[in-house]
């Protein structure tokens, strides 16, 4: 069973796609996103979040798939 | 009507020494669009997350730029066919969603005069926190 996670913030949370730190905190080992269960985001930050990673993923800051 | 746009650019990892040149090559396709640099953010050479173009390092450039929307096309399709970048990406500022985090953080840091009542309820919450760590000293 996955744990959920209480919500981080109640305000908006402006990810941007160079901020690698701050979003991989958001994938997983394999470099998938993760779910909004596990995140603790609301709907709005998911999207936004899921939007900067793939962004970063583009200019290849985050992997695609991530294997080691 | 002119808005505000980012640029990655990635670089050839051998260019690193000469990027000068390179990035002149980049302003010039900017401004011959009728677009504008404003801002410029030099990462140096970094290991890719993935081999791009197969290459393991590429050297990153962010770019603040104040374009014409129509121009954004013809930008990208001149960054396509140069050698010198072997990816970039070209995203619409969010100002509004910036600005809206950045005065959330401010609040958050300073709290308003309203949200007091708010904060002596955590401090008693901590209080309670406190004394468990004693009991468990």
């Amino acid at each position: 069973m996955t744990k959920k996670v209480t919500r981080e913030t109640t305000g908006s949370i402006f990810f941007d796609y160079k901020d690698v730190k701050t979003l991989q905190r958001y994938v997983n080992q394999y470099g998938q996103i993760e779910v909004r269960k596990r995140t603790g985001l609301t709907e709005m930050q998911q999207r936004r979040l899921a939007k900067a990673i793939k962004r970063a993923r583009h200019i290849a800051l985050l992997p695609f798939v991530a294997n080691n | 009507m002119k808005s505000t746009y980012e640029l990655a650019v990635l670089y050839h990892p051998d260019l690193e020494i000469d990027i000068d040149k390179a990035e002149a090559k980049v302003s010039k396709i900017v401004t011959d669009n009728g677009g504008e640099v404003t801002n410029k953010e030099s990462w140096g050479k970094r290991k890719t997350a993935y081999p791009v173009k197969g290459h393991e390092h590429a050297v990153y450039v962010f770019y603040a730029l104040e374009l014409e929307g129509a121009s954004v096309q013809k930008i990208e399709s001149v960054l396509n066919i140069t050698d010198e970048v072997i990816r970039f990406l070209i995203v619409k500022q969010d100002e509004k969603a910036q600005s809206k985090a950045a005065s959330f953080r401010a609040k958050r840091k300073n709290p308003d005069a309203d949200e007091r009542p708010e904060r002596t309820e955590r401090s008693e919450r901590s209080h309670r926190s406190d004394r468990n760590e004693e009991g468990e000293r």
